[in-house]
């Protein structure tokens, strides 16, 4: 009994339960971020996404960011197709991220996205304005999709606390000024 | 199975190496926190939760560590009480400078954190950044007001002829991108140089509100895969009311110096604001990581002590109990050998003297063994001697004794054991003269020779008493050892023998004479009786005659003493005991002198081996030493003769038994009856029964005078069977 014990704290499924503890309020103290609208619609044959997402940062995010900290937020879209008896079957999943810092010399705001795309703002509100469009974002091809009648679109975009400086991290994981998340968003996919 | 695996696994030394690991994993992390490496950003949260993992382990083992001491403790197991003081001496030694070291650690680490930034440093970055900014204003300022002019120029240009002009102006003013964005702010026309530009790039939204009220922007803007650039966006003078407020946009690059210094200004502006910013999640988390270090240091130096001190402790608890189980006398316990240092020595002394003091208490058992073996034996011999063993201490007190010592002296020696040896005296008058003697030579302290007369219940008694002073190893002690023998029947034998021998020679020699004084005294008889005087005669025929009958009866008198002496060869044949009885008593039924005769015969009679003659001589002689007992002072003189067959242990016997009813036996002579010359009848040669013993001792009987059941003398002789007749009868 006390060897389960024991080798239940190394176990990866333990771990796990551990981790999801710490995230717990990550989950529910999701009023920083909102997935206000989105949808896709297909062109040339690929499904793009259109989203509007309101940042609101806390004040402890807002002094990082201000010192020149760089913000990473993940914008991670799930494309399920729902089954009857089972659970939804996942047909694909993407994860875009952004990144948003402030460029002193400048005085500007840069939102930099993965795919390389990089755009400078005058002020937070329109930077963080720009950061919450997402427009024609490619998401599937329509090849990948055989019944595209039912399947749904799943968003979900979070602040990666992982992507910053390490010295922070254990800040973030604390306190949840850190704690930027969304709601999932459901979507039908539309043509 | 369950717990035996968790003892091991909380007390052995495979968890110590687990946990060392742990720890190394705490120090890889802490210099991973303070290169900042990918990989450490990566591995974070999991060296996070092994630690806690490991912390979480280590307090639950040494929560059963404490509790197993507690139980032992409790129980009160030898060693307990060691193993908690030095688990708190251990755990003293370890937490005190662990601590020490942790806080100036902490104060180190902050104040190091600290001493990173610098006023001066903030405001020199600071003034960098505004020199930079300074620098490129005046640019900043000539661009826009030649880009304003450029709008002038582009203000009557269609949208469509625009692209022209713009592909002129760029070159003409060294822009890299000129953009025309009409009324709605949509990309009109655009040029940058020879690549055609699809998406040119946009400005911020804010800056049309800016220019629809009138305000043109000049700024620096850094420019995906361009780097910084000038960013000017002007707004074009309204001609045309249809066509909207339009705006110019031009970007500028900056010189490839200007570009460097001032991307290292905005990096280095950046990254010391970042660590300004960051020196307190740094300290928090350095401060975390040392705590966990430092948890993890004190925890294993605690479970370490737990395993120390039980590691150290077991050789002694052990010990303990090896020396309770000697103490209560098992000497076959041997420990186990710890590690080869000084307890291992000690526990091998131990070990070592337990068997020496194992061999030591066996050989201690065998020569014990032996010793009682030697006794027994010893007191075999003694018990078997027929000489009588006595020691006496210095006190004269009774040590030893044996069987025959008790039966010599006819006294049971057993109460008299310790005591003094003149008690014997005071309980048996009779042994007087034997304590007497014996003191009398204990006091000279010498070996001694002594015979010694004792006259007793049994009779009179010789005992030849030797007495020497132990010595050897037991000289010290002054033990005496007496060694006494009785030797009356010895004495008895050799004056036997003496007696045969005398009567042997004085028989011949007085029969020699005898017959010519015989003949001689006849011969003056026969030639002068006739010749002489009748008073003459008279006298001649008494002195003659009386010669003639002294020396007859001299001549019998010697004969006898031949008789006695003479030892002819003997003929042993079977014979009836009872036939022989018969035929020796018809002789006496004859007789008128009123002796009643009562005869009583065993009808069962074995035959026994012997001598008619002798036999019958032996019944002659008792029945005519009864009759001449009985002559004079008995009236009705009776004699019965009872024959019976016995047996005593295996042997069987014939027993005869002739009583009288005589005076009996006179005490002077009881105890010397069977000897010669011993008689109580006047004119008795005292050689009757001197015979009838001879005889019974000749044929292996025995002989035994007593006094008779009607008074008078009984005389028992017993006779032993026939070898045949004897295992015919069994």
């Amino acid at each position: 009994m006390h060897v389960m014990t024991s080798a239940k704290f190394c176990s990866p499924r333990y771990q796990l339960a551990l981790l999801i503890l710490w995230l717990l309020p990550v989950l529910v103290q999701a009023a920083g971020v909102t997935i206000e609208k989105a949808n896709t619609r297909l062109q040339d044959a690929v499904y793009q996404l259109n989203a509007n997402i309101t940042y609101e940062l806390s004040d402890d995010v807002l002094e990082a960011l201000s010192n020149g900290i760089t913000l990473t937020m993940q914008v991670t879209i799930k494309i399920e197709q729902p089954r009857i008896y089972l659970w939804d079957q996942l047909i694909a999943e993407k994860s875009q991220r952004y990144q948003l810092k402030y460029h002193a010399l400048s005085g500007q705001y840069l939102v930099k996205s993965s795919l390389g795309e990089q755009r400078s703002y005058l002020s937070l509100a329109s930077a963080l304005r720009g950061l919450g469009q997402i427009r024609s974002l490619p998401i599937l091809e329509q090849a990948h999709l055989q019944d595209p009648q039912d399947a749904m679109v799943r968003i979900k975009t979070e602040l990666d606390t992982n992507a910053l400086p390490a010295p922070l991290r254990p800040v973030a994981w604390l306190s949840s000024q850190w704690k930027l998340s969304s709601e999932w968003y459901i979507c039908p996919l539309r043509y | 199975m369950s717990f035996t695996l968790l003892k091991r696994l909380t007390s052995g030394p495979i968890s110590a190496a687990v946990l060392s690991v742990l720890l190394l994993l705490s120090l890889y992390i802490m210099s991973g926190a303070t290169e900042d490496s990918a990989s450490f950003n990566r591995q974070y949260v999991l060296l996070l939760v092994s630690i806690l993992v490991g912390l979480v382990m280590l307090i639950a083992m040494i929560a059963a560590n404490v509790i197993r001491l507690y139980r032992r403790y409790k129980a009160g197991e030898p060693g307990s009480l060691l193993t908690t003081r030095l688990l708190v001496v251990f755990v003293i030694i370890a937490v005190i400078p662990v601590s020490i070291v942790y806080y100036f650690s902490v104060d180190f680490l902050h104040r190091g954190i600290d001493s990173w930034f610098d006023v001066r440093i903030e405001k020199a970055l600071d003034d960098s950044l505004e020199l930079s900014r300074s620098t490129l204003d005046s640019r900043l300022r000539d661009l826009l007001r030649s880009s304003e002019q450029l709008a002038v120029e582009v203000a009557d240009e269609s949208e469509a002829s625009a692209i022209l002009r713009l592909d002129d102006l760029r070159v003409r003013s060294g822009a890299s991108e000129m953009t025309l964005f009409d009324g709605n702010n949509i990309v009109a026309s655009s040029s940058a140089g020879d690549k055609i530009v699809i998406n040119p790039n946009r400005p911020d939204e804010a800056i049309f509100s800016d220019i629809s009220r009138g305000q043109n922007y000049a700024g620096l803007d850094p420019i995906a895969g361009a780097g910084l650039q000038i960013r000017i966006v002007v707004r074009v003078p309204l001609i045309q009311a249809d066509l909207g407020v339009r705006s110019l946009q031009a970007l500028y690059p900056v010189t490839a110096r200007q570009k460097e210094l001032a991307d290292s200004v905005q990096e280095a502006f950046s990254t010391y604001n970042e660590l300004v910013y960051l020196r307190s999640p740094l300290k928090y988390s350095f401060t975390l990581i040392l705590t966990l270090a430092l948890l993890l240091s004190i925890l294993s130096a605690v479970w370490a002590a737990f395993y120390t001190a039980r590691k150290l402790v077991a050789p002694i608890s052990d010990l303990a109990k090896g020396t309770a189980a000697v103490a209560s006398g098992d000497y076959s316990k041997r420990l186990p050998l710890p590690v080869n240092d000084e307890l291992g020595f000690l526990v091998q002394s131990f070990n070592q003297m337990t068997r020496r003091i194992e061999r030591a208490r066996n050989d201690a058992e065998l020569s014990r063994h032996k010793v009682d073996e030697q006794q027994s034996y010893q007191a075999c011999v003694l018990s078997n001697l027929s000489s009588g063993v006595i020691t006496l201490d210095a006190k004269q007190c009774l040590q030893t004794f044996n069987e025959a010592a008790s039966r010599i002296l006819a006294v049971d020696l057993e109460p008299l054991y310790g005591k003094s040896i003149k008690d014997l005296a005071t309980l048996h008058a009779s042994l007087g003269r034997f304590v007497e003697i014996m003191l009398e030579q204990l006091a000279k302290h010498k070996q001694w020779r002594e015979e010694i007369t004792l006259f007793g219940a049994s009779g009179r008694q010789i005992l030849v008493c030797r007495g020497v002073p132990m010595s050897g190893a037991l000289e010290a002690s002054g033990d005496t050892l007496i060694v006494f023998e009785d030797v009356t029947t010895l004495v008895q034998a050799q004056r036997n023998a003496a007696w045969g021998e005398v009567a042997r020679r004085l028989a011949h020699e007085i029969k020699n004479p005898l017959t010519p004084i015989q003949l001689s005294a006849e011969r003056l008889r026969h030639k002068y009786l006739d010749s002489m005087d009748k008073e003459s005669a008279e006298v001649l025929d008494k002195s003659t005659h009386t010669i003639v009958q002294q020396v007859e009866a001299m001549k019998e008198m010697v004969n006898a003493f031949s008789e006695y002496a003479r030892a002819p060869q003997i003929k042993l044949e079977a014979l009836n005991l009872n036939v022989l009885i018969d035929e020796v008593l018809d002789l006496y039924r004859d007789e008128d002198s009123g002796l009643q005769l009562n005869v009583s015969l065993d009808p069962v009679m074995p035959h026994v081996e012997a001598d008619e003659g002798r036999l019958r001589q032996l019944l002659h002689n008792l029945i005519k030493n009864a009759i001449e007992a009985m002559r004079d002072e008995t009236k009705h003189p009776e004699i019965s003769v009872r024959t019976l067959c016995m047996q005593e242990s295996k042997c069987r016997y014939v027993e005869l038994r002739i009583d009288d009813n005589g005076p009996g036996w006179s005490c002077e002579v009881q105890s010397e009856l069977f000897e010669p010359y011993v008689t109580s009848k006047q004119g008795g040669t005292g050689l009757g029964l001197a015979i009838v013993k001879k005889i019974v001792e000749e044929h292996g009987g025995m002989v035994v005078a007593e006094d008779g059941p009607k008074g008078g003398a009984s005389i028992v002789v017993r006779l032993p069977v026939l070898h045949s007749d004897a295992n015919e009868s069994k």
